[in-house]
């Protein structure tokens, strides 16, 4: 059988299919954001807070994507505030919650029975084992979370622009990257229930810096980034299906590919950039 | 104390207060940066604000924008103290080292200068035919609607700070604020930037607040000078007929207060 086939018969398949690529679409969205304002290194931090929710979740009975929601926005507004009132500096501060988040769900998992295969899905995500519920959560807050950054779409850019004269034409900066880091931290919870942890980053960075290879304008780069997210995990997993591969790997690697490929083809498609300096007049 | 420009170069009848300093101090740190700064700044003023580095003019500006606390004394904005302002749009600004905008950053002009739009439109609402009437205004106004479509990246520095001004001037402003903004483009695109300055302030009537050291700028178009070296130094009104020396320095008699 080949995909069509199988997704056609498999209706839990045509819901992973349609969730992976919301996220996709929101990863390609935030990416973007993100790389521009140096922030690459959130998202990875954050994936690995949300891998202490899920734990701490899978531990005490809670529901692990609601645990991981909550961690992840909690510290990562605790990030933003801790580099934002100058007490350390950003990469400190992500570096600090990271490792809490990390260590506190290895001690979780630890001191209850040690690693699981369900903590191991969360770690390395496989959308195509997800229960029902998860695929419900992931899809319902990745809509939810699509139409946010919409809506704070010109705000986001103009912050991603220039933080500081966002703030002088009274653009009320404190509180906009409150909601957007967290949205950015609920990003990284509903996609690492695609990607896994580990690999979160194949959805939130690559991509977006694939297309910052190329694009010459911020609605070109966010289409664009978007495009080969959806892309990436379309192809990753049908890869999977087909392949018997693991989902999120494949993605990655698709995604991977696509940025070497962008490389190359810069390369061979190179053009001179340089402006002469006066050609008005 | 406050230092009224002579009447002979003020606005007739002098202006309405844009900017009002009162015994302003700044500490950065531990460091008092600025002391007992008073400076009142009227409609259609140019006001050229010069010093030596780390004299604390940039900090000065930074002060006034509100991206800097100050310690003691108060500032008013259009007659409003500044914490309460609110209306932003009034004021539009060009930060320093604009020239040097990442050149990767992947956007066209035409967006760059929509920017000064976002704020004014309000959250939660798109830009509509308005703001881009105005976005294409402000372009034309420093001429860079030919370039619209060009990313930023690829354009010269003198080009991308035109870019930026248009961006300062699409909300409109009543007070426009410079840090530096000829700091690393060359000499003919310094000296465009510098007429189309004066066009904007003798034409339009736009107040305007000018920090540079570089005294060429200030003596073709400030209309009164401010030195700051912690405190203000100097304040008068430039006289069209003796321009100011080549290399204007802080301990020139001619600054003696």
């Amino acid at each position: 059988m080949n995909f069509l086939d199988i997704l056609l018969h498999y209706e839990f398949l045509q819901r992973a299919l349609l969730a992976g690529v919301l996220v996709a679409i929101l990863c390609g969205m935030l990416g973007v954001f993100l790389v521009l304002r140096q922030m690459s290194l959130l998202g990875d931090g954050l994936a690995h807070v949300s891998f202490g929710g899920v734990a701490i979740g899978l531990a005490f009975g809670f529901y692990p994507i609601g645990v991981a929601l909550v961690g992840s926005v909690l510290a990562g507004v605790a990030i933003y505030l801790l580099r934002d009132r100058g007490i350390v500096k950003g990469d400190t501060a992500i570096g600090i919650l990271f490792t809490a988040g990390l260590a506190l769900g290895i001690l979780v998992v630890s001191a209850t029975g040690g690693f699981t295969v369900n903590a191991n899905s969360y770690l390395f995500g496989n959308i195509l084992a997800i229960t029902t519920q998860d695929l419900q959560v992931v899809f319902g807050v990745g809509l939810l979370l699509v139409l946010l950054v919409y809506a704070f779409f010109k705000e986001f850019f103009s912050m991603t622009f220039s933080e500081e004269a966002a703030k002088v034409t009274g653009l009320p900066v404190g509180l906009l990257n409150v909601v957007f880091v967290s949205l950015t931290a609920a990003t990284i919870v509903v996609a690492s229930r695609i990607v896994g942890v580990l690999l979160v980053s194949a959805l939130i960075i690559v991509p977006a810096a694939t297309s910052l290879q190329i694009a010459r304008s911020f609605r070109v780069a966010i289409a664009l980034s978007v495009a080969i997210g959806v892309l990436s995990v379309v192809a990753g997993m049908v890869l999977a299906v087909q392949e018997g591969w693991a989902t999120g790997a494949s993605i990655a690697i698709v995604a991977i590919a696509l940025f070497v490929l962008t490389l190359a083809g810069k390369r061979v498609f190179r053009e001179p950039v340089v402006e002469p300096e006066h050609p008005h007049g | 104390m406050t230092h009224e420009p002579a009447h002979t170069h003020a606005p007739n009848p002098p202006g309405k207060p844009v900017l009002e300093l009162r015994d302003v101090c700044v500490n950065l740190g531990r460091e008092r940066v600025l002391s007992d700064v008073s400076l009142l700044v009227r409609e259609g003023e140019f006001v050229g604000l010069a010093g030596p580095n780390g004299g604390g003019k940039s900090t000065l500006l930074r002060a006034i924008l509100g991206l800097v606390p100050t310690s003691c004394g108060s500032i008013q904005l259009f007659g409003v103290p500044a914490h309460e302002f609110r209306d932003r749009r009034r004021i539009g600004y060009v930060a320093q080292n604009a020239a040097h905008v990442e050149t990767a950053f992947p956007a066209s002009a035409e967006e760059i200068v929509r920017l000064g739009r976002v704020a004014p439109r309000g959250l939660l609402r798109r830009l509509n035919g308005e703001d881009k009437r105005l976005a294409l205004e402000a372009m034309r106004e420093v001429g860079v609607e030919k370039l619209a479509r060009r990313q930023i990246g690829a354009m010269s520095g003198g080009q991308r700070q035109r870019v930026l001004l248009a961006r300062a001037l699409a909300s409109r402003p009543d007070l426009l604020v410079l840090d530096e903004p000829t700091t690393g483009i060359d000499p003919q695109a310094r000296d465009d930037f510098t007429h189309l300055l004066v066009r904007l302030n003798r034409e339009k009537g736009l107040t305007t607040l000018l920090v540079s050291h570089d005294t060429d700028i200030l003596s073709h178009a400030a209309t009164r000078l401010v030195v700051i070296d912690r405190k203000v130094q100097y304040d008068a009104p430039i006289d069209p007929d003796a321009p100011l020396p080549g290399h204007l320095h802080l301990h020139d008699p001619r600054l003696r207060p």
